[in-house]
């Protein structure tokens, strides 16, 4: 995937995000980026199934059996390499932003410190 | 007894009737399944608050990806117009009546009332329409215990 689709929309990083340990199902998925994001970002079914069909679609992440044990209603995905590499540029990204503004001292906590 | 927490899953299946043919063919199971777990988590721990917020990000939802697919249809468009301009002649009137420009007869409100009637119900009529043509996969998108089917991927036209 070109650099030019950097930065990510929320729905998408956030999905990477939750895949990054390991495989889930949808609901896991759901769940995680909502604890990523400290519960400031909801994901519904809808948005989250477009997005895990375009994740698909993209190659980013792909559709597993999961355990043995699992429910059969559910559906498992993992990160693919290009995935981990979207996801790796992404936070690349993230990071280079935050060292500028410590930079020019915009983060408030560190303007007051 | 349907308890309130299967009443909100069964609403929010037969909704999913309503979302683009391609997503509800490909997670329609899921994305009901999904929302089930959601709801039954967020009332174990945030009461209706929990419920609340679950429900809120499915109707956005069903705004952003359900509707405007509705929307291209005459049967919903034709009464948007309708209803839109008959608001705007009545609010107008009620202004002008207010400021004593202009004191409107009786009759007017009423044909007013009558326009707006009729621009209320026919979106209505047009999506439960479009909701009973395709009632046969509710049985598909329930909360049955029956093992998920393989699906068609969804396009990447619809996404």
């Amino acid at each position: 995937m070109p650099r030019s689709d950097l930065p990510l929309p929320p729905a998408t990083f956030f999905i990477l995000f939750a895949l990054a340990t390991g495989e889930k199902h949808g609901y896991a998925i759901m769940r995680e980026a909502r604890s990523l994001s400290d519960h400031r970002f909801q994901i519904g079914p809808a948005t989250l199934y477009t997005t895990v069909q375009r994740l698909l679609d993209s190659g980013w992440i792909e559709e597993t059996r999961g355990p043995e044990d699992s429910d059969p209603r559910r559906r498992y995905y993992r990160l693919t390499r290009q995935g981990k590499s979207t996801l790796h540029r992404e936070m690349e990204r993230m990071e280079a932003l935050v060292r500028k503004s410590k930079a020019l001292k915009l983060r408030p906590m560190e303007s007051q410190s | 007894m349907i308890d309130t927490m299967q009443l909100s899953s069964r609403i929010y299946a037969r909704l999913l009737v309503l979302y683009p043919g391609d997503l509800r063919r490909a997670y329609g199971t899921e994305m009901a399944f999904v929302f089930a777990e959601d709801i039954e988590a967020a009332r174990r721990e945030g009461g209706l608050r929990g419920v609340i917020r679950v429900w809120r990000c499915a109707l956005a939802e069903f705004l952003r990806f359900a509707l405007p697919g509705h929307a291209s249809s005459p049967f919903i468009r034709v009464p948007a117009v309708w209803f839109a301009f008959s608001t705007a002649t009545l609010t107008a009137e009620m202004l002008m009546s207010r400021c004593r420009w202009w004191n409107a007869p009786t009759f007017f409100h009423a044909v007013c009332a009558a326009l707006l009637l009729p621009a209320l119900t026919s979106p209505t009529v047009s999506l439960a329409a479009v909701w009973a043509c395709r009632g046969q996969e509710l049985t598909s998108l329930g909360l049955s215990d029956a093992p998920r089917t393989e699906h068609a991927p969804c396009s990447k036209s619809t996404i």
